[in-house]
This record gives C-alpha cells, structure tokens and sequence, in this order.
C-alpha cells in the first residue's frame, strides 16, 4: 500500500477494522526477525518454533501498512498474550480494530485489539495497542 | 549481546517448579542498539516508519533522531521471559508493558525480570513478573508485568 493510499489517522474511529493481512512464516521470515532482534534460543532455530514477538510485529504491520500515522504519534501501551505456539511455515492472519479513541487534554488517545489466527483460524495471540497522537492541526477534523 | 544466568529458571523448573521464589531474579539480557539494529528489524517487521530509519527525516519530528522500535526493545524483554520460562512462555505467557521512552542508536539497553508473585489458578503454577528494560542511564525504556503459566 502507497502512502497515498493509507488511511489518514483521523479518519480511525471506534469500531474501524483494519484489512487484514495474511503472512507466511517461513524459515526466510523468521530467520530474519531472529538475526534482528539478536535472538538464539534453541526453541527457534532448532525446534522450529516462532516467537510470539515476531507474530506481534506482524500484527503490527497489519496497522502500519494501512494507516499514516503522524510524526510525534507515540507508542505507549502494549498488553499481548500469547495463547497458541507457532511454528515456522505457519500461515498467520493478523486483525486488528479500533477500539477506543478519545481526546483528553489536548491529547488524542487510541487503543486498538489486534488478534492473529493460524491457517486453522485458531486464535494464536491477542493485544490491545495504546497510542497517542499529537494534537490536531488547524483544519483538521 | 550478553546474557547473565540464562536458562536457569527453565532447568530448575523442569524437576522443580517449587524452587521459584518471589523475589528471584531472572537475570538480565544487555543489548547495545546500533541503527543497522533498527534497520534490521524494519526489514523483518516490514515497519519502515522514516522515524526509524530515516536520520533526515526524524531530526525535524519530535523524537529529534531515529528512534529504534518499540516492539524491537520488547522483544528483548520476551527473550529474557523465554530463556527464564522457554515453551511456557511462547504458549501461555502474558504481557503488560508501558513504552516509558525511546531506546536510540548508541543506547545500552539492559533488560531485567523478577518474580513478584506466584499463584496456582486451575492446577497451573500462575508466576508474575516484572520487567524493565533501561539504558545506560538507567532511565527506563520499558516497564511492566509478564504473566506466565507454567505446565510443561
């Protein structure tokens, strides 16, 4: 998705669900996530587990590439639970959806649920996502 | 990166999980973030906000320079969960964290666990722990719980 095409951030009430996007974890995929992130647990690279951070970041994609979110939005919250493991070459579908959004002192805050499914469609984690965004600019909303 | 008492948990619990005490360490994971960390991670979590690997262009927004992302700096804390707890942690573990500050390239971030609490809920041993995550000033990046169940 271009940034043209995204959803601009004011445009994300309660209720709106993001289009949901799909992923295969394949070894490449997770191979990659583990050398970023440093991680050498023997559960991942010898058992063939995936870890539930990556599923998160995944999700989180799931958001990123849907909507533009203005400079000075601020990640601030983040609760997750991982229910299910995963293993590479997993197909996961990652939704997510707006469940909170409201202004308190110049201040716009919004809280969205994310929860990710495997090619069975069993639930394998759930989240809730705070953020808050900078104060609107004239002519906005 | 360097890890002090990883995996101790993980052994005394698979004959013991009575061993547990509140107020155990987990030990600590130390991570220096470097920027080709954070471009890293945006290759393999396909977040590519400029603010983290764009210097030009986060110097003019509030972070003031690149910032790594949130979930990168998590995810060190979920290793610290996984080499304390292993499988439990992947399929049962819960976390509840507040995003304090940004980590920047340059940061030394150490990432620290300990059991507050220890419960049984449906014959499932129930650990809480906390979490912090802090640079090299000791200012904190990260705060909070993680929950783990432990069954296997």
């Amino acid at each position: 998705m271009t940034e043209q095409s995204k959803k601009d951030y004011n445009q994300l009430t309660a209720g709106f669900e993001f289009p949901p996007r799909s992923y295969l974890l394949d070894k490449e995929a997770v191979e990659l996530y583990l050398g970023a992130t440093q991680e050498t647990d023997s559960l991942f690279l010898q058992d063939g587990l995936v870890p539930p951070m990556a599923v998160t970041a995944f999700a989180m994609a799931t958001l990123v590439h849907s909507v533009s979110m203005p400079s000075g939005t601020i990640h601030v919250s983040q609760e997750l639970d991982f229910l299910e493991l995963v293993r590479i070459n997993d197909t996961i579908t990652c939704y997510a959806k707006v469940s909170r959004r409201i202004e308190r002192g110049g201040l716009r805050l919004m809280n969205i649920d994310i929860r990710v499914v495997n090619q069975d469609n069993k639930t394998v984690l759930t989240g809730k996502v705070g953020f808050v965004l900078p104060e609107s600019r004239m002519g906005e909303e | 990166m360097s890890c002090r008492n990883p995996g101790w948990v993980k052994n005394e619990m698979k004959n013991a999980y009575s061993a547990l005490q509140v107020g155990q360490s987990l030990g600590e994971i130390k991570k220096p973030m470097t920027q080709e960390m954070i471009n890293a991670y945006a290759r393999a979590s396909h977040d590519y906000n400029p603010v983290h690997i764009d210097a030009e262009f986060a110097r003019k927004t509030p972070a003031g320079g690149t910032i790594a992302h949130g979930m990168l700096n998590l995810a060190f804390c979920s290793q610290l969960m996984t080499r304390a707890f292993g499988k439990n942690w992947l399929n049962g573990g819960r976390f509840n964290v507040r995003f304090k500050m940004p980590a920047r390239p340059g940061d030394d971030l150490t990432v620290q666990g300990r059991i507050e609490k220890i419960s049984q809920e449906n014959q499932q041993m129930r650990v809480t722990c906390s979490v912090l995550c802090i640079n090299q000033k000791g200012e904190t990046i990260i705060s909070g719980e993680a929950v783990v169940r432990l069954s296997e």
